[in-house]
């Protein structure tokens, strides 16, 4: 009785439902990254310890304050044009009878292979390209988009290119959750369209919100890709981005800098995300 | 009680988080640990690739080479069980009846008369009794006339009605000419074949006799025939039209045709064509996609398994199957030296093989089934992309060191998408994990940082070394000094050289005065197409470049000042250059070089080959620029002084003078288990013996074997060809090798040249993408340093 007892209490514990994916994420995830805070702390070359240099060395490193600057710029300029234009898109096709083909137009960028949009950048917006050929039809002087802060603005396009299809469809999904019955008895109380956005729609989104906001985010940092692709490890100033540093820096072995580098950025990373969870906790509860 | 409970998750929650932690940490740890600090674990085990306990492997052991070969053509048992090889050079069969242990030579007299007299065989086969079939053109009856009926030994085939008419109404008669053949019997019969294969220019490429000693021919647009010898009739039975690169092979009841990416098997009992075999299909492809590879094939006794012999190994593929096996790697046996090509192989009835290569070693297989899948000694070499002077080092090791297996890594690879770069992020992966290479080819890789994290070993013994045990370009071997010791050494090196008419030479010091004397050409060719032979921008940047690009750097800042001079002064020679090229132009060029791309030929622009001596003799181009990387190019130079008066050559001026272009830049990897061995091996590659042959991928640095490199191999031969010049004046070229006085004089200049050019990087990168758009007009030159200086300034700071 006391065994079965003692066994029931096991079963129920939730160690056992957390076992599978703590032991993936510690030997992918936690250990890999205690390897990396302790390489942050030696020097590639002879391995010597050296405290907090690496940390002191990066703070000082121009490529890595202007990876920064350029990712923060990035991310602060894409992800809000991002969450509000798919939102009016979203909000303009909810309903509509050809939502099915515009959700599946919206989807198409995310089928189109990286090397393929590659190449169409290349086409589209190199000095002699097709964008410049219809601008000098109306008379506008040619701009060299990849070589000047111009290119900058073609990273912001491509981003929200890529990822409107997919926010747009993450959108509609939390519409569809709205139930219908409430927002009409909404209407039969005589709530205004407007009221009906404003105190049901909207605060129904929340968790929809949340969860584009924290994927948008994980997104931006894929526009690597693109940006390597078409300007390669050493593109134009504006276009930097800490993948680049992190990717030269791979290739140069600089591994002591690119450790410490990357235990910034994931002590960052985690503050946003904590801050991010604990204003939508607060919300929720308040 | 609910306190109990926590506390027992936790302590559950800790052991378990343990556990993880000392099971990762095992997963962790360095291999080399395991198996002690000398990296030799319990089994004796040094390279940790897991083969400890594979055994069985065929072994390799050199027989007698025949003496006095010319070229083998190929190899076959005789019915005797006597071996014969087949050099038509020299029109000889040598014959072997203790199994390569001695050979006889047996020389076919009407074949020898022939080749005396100024003729030449086209193709030569022996049959199982000894009797020797050969085609042959007899150039020296041909004369100017153009009529060969008056060839005594063609009476046979001229009284035939139906035998290869000569064409009355070319203009050139050397372009026309009658092939003839002869069987000559094992017991001395000659008999002239009047074959009737085409009407006019025919020329076998090959001929074998099959199992039952019946003959079969290639002719040179594929077409393969069975002869019928008594008949003197011919049947086409396949062709291999349109395949780049075609071979016939004849084993048992089966002839064999392999094309570029087929093989076709036919087989005589049944007059039929197999099915075709996709899986060696694919095979036959991958191998091929070197135009200039050498497979060969042979059946067993069945028939029903084929094996292939060529640069990647001894493999084994039964007809429709699915599988190729490898019984044997390239780099284990000398099928994987770059110098040798396969010529034959034979399964013999007991299991073992012999492969004859042609310059007469043949090589006998024997499986030991005791024997290590590879010797258990292993030392890795990598490199991004292929090198023949490490594979020619790798062959003549294993040769030396039969106990020690050199695995070769390419890192590009060309088949699986992977960048330079990929390779690059991949191989620093294995150097931090500690599971590096041995040596590394550092051509396109970061030296400096390998040099700075102490990735590579200090050379400087291995030099001293080499220099205790022989003569070295010392300014070259040592040319990556520096202050902490010698980390990167080139095991060859290409040297950048102008030529053109001697006057306008002499005038050129730099690279100021290289744009003065181009825009003087252009004034005194005004109707010339091009001045250097560079059709594109990129291609002219390319080879000014070579002499220029390691001046760009001024310590470890970028000189603005440099770049700005070399921009400026290649937009001049570009516009000079290009004052002709019509867009048209441009595009034949690039579809040439795409066709000649397809034959396996990457034509590097700014490499100066006898192409360009034949296009200024064309008077398509009036001077040539680019680096010379082996005899190919001196012959070039000197054929250049030979047919164009006033022609001379010099080192290329650039911003830089006395420049050469390292070649396979060597490093050892400072974390080596294998250091002896490695060092060995580094003492093969720079040896005289590796470093005398001639692979069209530099000059040796060993300066004891530059006299063997620069020695003729073939002084009998002479080369020559003509052609139209763009005004439609016939144009004759001589080629010849150079002379003795020049030759020596050429060792005296390399010995005097200081400055390793800067190859590839991110500043040779950014130049060239924006030197591009500053000679195309899009950006000014100002811009175009910007441009760069932006680029370098992010490398900088990084």
């Amino acid at each position: 009785m006391k065994l079965h007892r003692k066994w029931n209490l096991c079963l129920q514990s939730k160690v056992w439902f957390m076992l599978p994916s703590l032991v993936g994420v510690s030997i992918f995830v936690i250990i890999p990254f205690l390897g990396t805070i302790k390489s942050s702390l030696f020097l590639t070359a002879g391995n010597l310890f050296c405290g907090l240099e690496n940390y002191r060395v990066i703070f000082k490193n121009e490529a890595f304050l202007l990876a920064v600057k350029n990712t923060c710029r990035f991310v602060g300029i894409c992800l809000p044009l991002l969450i509000l234009i798919s939102f009016l898109l979203a909000a303009g096709i909810y309903r509509s009878r050809w939502m099915k083909i515009l959700k599946s137009i919206y989807l198409f960028p995310l089928a189109v292979p990286t090397a393929v949009v590659g190449l169409i950048w290349k086409m589209l917006f190199c000095k002699n390209g097709l964008l410049n050929l219809e601008l000098g039809k109306l008379g506008m002087v040619p701009v060299d988009w990849l070589s000047t802060n111009a290119s900058f603005f073609v990273l912001v396009i491509s981003y929200l290119w890529k990822n409107m299809g997919y926010t747009i469809v993450l959108w509609i999904a939390g519409m569809a959750g709205i139930s219908e019955n409430m927002l009409e008895a909404a209407r039969i109380d005589g709530a205004t369209e407007v009221q009906c956005l404003r105190y049901m729609i909207l605060p129904g989104l929340k968790p929809t919100l949340y969860t584009i906001t924290i994927l948008s985010f994980l997104n931006s940092f894929k526009v690597f890709r693109e940006a390597y692709l078409v300007a390669g490890a050493y593109p134009q100033k504006s276009m930097y981005l800490l993948q680049h540093l992190f990717n030269n820096w791979f290739s140069n072995l600089e591994v002591d800098k690119m450790s410490a580098a990357a235990v910034v950025i994931a002590a960052i990373f985690t503050a946003v995300s904590l801050l991010l969870q604990k204003v939508w906790e607060k919300e929720e509860n308040g | 009680m609910m306190s109990r409970k926590r506390f027992g998750m936790r302590k559950g929650l800790a052991v378990l988080l343990a556990g993880v932690c000392a099971l990762t940490a095992v997963g962790c740890g360095n291999g080399a640990g395991g198996s002690g600090e000398n990296g030799t674990d319990k089994s004796g085990q040094a390279d940790g690739n897991g083969n400890s306990n594979a055994k069985g492997r065929y072994m390799e052991e050199q027989k007698e080479m025949p003496e006095g070969v010319g070229y083998l053509n190929d190899m076959v048992r005789l019915s005797d069980g006597g071996l014969a090889l087949v050099d038509a050079m020299s029109g000889t069969i040598h014959v072997s009846q203790d199994d390569g242990d001695s050979w006889e030579e047996k020389k076919v007299s009407s074949a020898v008369s022939l080749l005396d007299t100024g003729g030449e065989i086209t193709s030569m086969a022996v049959d199982s009794s000894g009797g020797v079939f050969f085609s042959y053109i007899d150039w020296g009856s041909i004369g100017t006339s153009g009529d060969s009926s008056e060839d005594e030994g063609t009476s046979e085939a001229d009284d035939s009605s139906d035998a290869f008419v000569v064409s009355d109404d070319t203009e050139s008669p050397i372009s026309d000419y009658q092939e003839c053949y002869r069987y000559v019997s094992a017991d001395g019969t000659e008999k002239d074949l009047p074959l009737k294969i085409k009407a006019q220019n025919i020329r076998l490429e090959q001929a074998v006799f099959a199992g039952d000693d019946s003959l079969y021919v290639m002719d040179f647009d594929g077409g393969v025939y069975a002869i019928d010898m008594e008949q003197a009739a011919s049947n086409e039975i396949f062709s291999l039209e349109n395949n780049l690169h075609r071979e016939l092979c004849a084993s048992g009841d089966y002839v064999i045709g392999v094309g570029s990416d087929t093989a076709v098997f036919y087989q005589i009992s049944t007059g039929e064509q197999q099915e075709d075999d996709e899986t060696f299909n694919d095979f036959v492809s991958k191998e091929l996609s070197d135009v200039s590879s050498r497979f060969r094939l042979t059946m067993d006794k069945d028939g029903k398994t084929v094996y292939s012999a060529s640069k990647s190994g001894l493999y084994s593929h039964v007809l429709g199957g699915s599988t190729m096996e490898e019984l044997l790697n390239g780099g284990l046996c000398t099928l994987g030296d770059p110098t040798k090509d396969v010529v034959a192989v034979l399964a013999n009835e007991d299991g073992t093989f012999d492969i004859a290569y042609t310059d007469g070693e043949v090589d006998h297989l024997t499986y030991d089934p005791e024997a290590s899948t590879v010797p258990e000694q292993q030392i890795t070499v990598y490199s991004l992309n292929s090198n023949d002077t490490v594979n020619k080092a790798i062959s003549s090791f294993r040769k030396n060191h039969p106990e020690v297996y050199v695995k070769n890594e390419i890192g590009l690879t060309g088949d699986n998408g992977v960048t330079s770069e990929d390779a690059i992020r991949n191989l620093n992966t294995k150097l931090l994990a500690g599971e590096g290479p041995d040596i590394i080819l550092l051509d396109g890789m970061p030296v400096d940082s390998y040099v700075e994290k102490g990735i590579l070993a200090d050379l400087s013994d291995v030099a001293a070394d080499l220099k205790k045990d022989g003569n070295y370009f010392t300014n070259i071997l040592e040319a990556y000094k520096g202050e902490n010791g010698l980390y990167a050494m080139p095991v060859r090196f290409t040297v950048p050289m102008v030529i053109g008419d001697k006057a306008t030479l002499d005038q050129m010091k730099d690279l100021n005065t290289f744009a003065d004397a181009v825009e003087k050409e252009r004034e005194n060719n005004p109707e010339i197409e091009s001045i250097l032979g560079t059709y594109t921008a990129e291609e002219l940047l390319k080879v000014l470049a070579l002499t220029s690009a390691s001046a760009w750097m001024k310590g470890n800042e970028l000189d603005t000042n440099a770049l700005t001079d070399f921009l400026t002064q290649a937009e001049r020679i570009y516009q000079a250059e290009h004052k002709n090229i019509t867009d048209a132009m441009v595009q034949e060029h690039e579809e040439q070089l795409a066709r000649i791309a397809a034959y396996g030929i990457n034509r590097i622009a700014e490499e100066l080959t006898d192409a360009q001596l034949s296009w200024i003799m064309m008077k398509v181009q009036s001077m040539g620029a680019g680096y010379v990387s082996g005899m190919d190019g001196m012959k070039a130079i000197a054929s250049f002084s030979e047919n164009k008066e006033n022609g001379a050559s010099r080192l290329m001026p650039g911003q830089m003078q006395q420049v050469f272009c390292p070649s396979g830049l060597v490093g050892m990897n400072q974390n080596t288990k294998e250091k002896e061995v490695a060092e060995s091996f580094l003492i093969e590659l720079f040896g005289e013996k590796v470093q005398q042959s001639d692979l069209q991928d530099g000059f040796p640095v060993n300066a004891d074997a530059y006299d063997s490199f620069t020695e003729n191999p073939r002084p009998e031969i002479y080369e020559g060809y003509s052609m139209s010049a763009e005004d439609g004046e016939e144009v004759s070229v001589n080629v010849v090798w150079p002379a003795a006085e020049d030759i020596a004089a050429f060792k005296e200049t390399i010995g005097e040249l200081h400055t390793p050019s800067l190859q590839g990087g991110t500043l040779v990168d950014a130049v060239l993408e924006s030197g591009q758009k500053v000679l195309e007009g899009d950006i000014t030159v100002e811009e175009g340093v910007n441009e760069i200086a932006q680029k370098m300034e992010l490398m900088f700071a990084e």
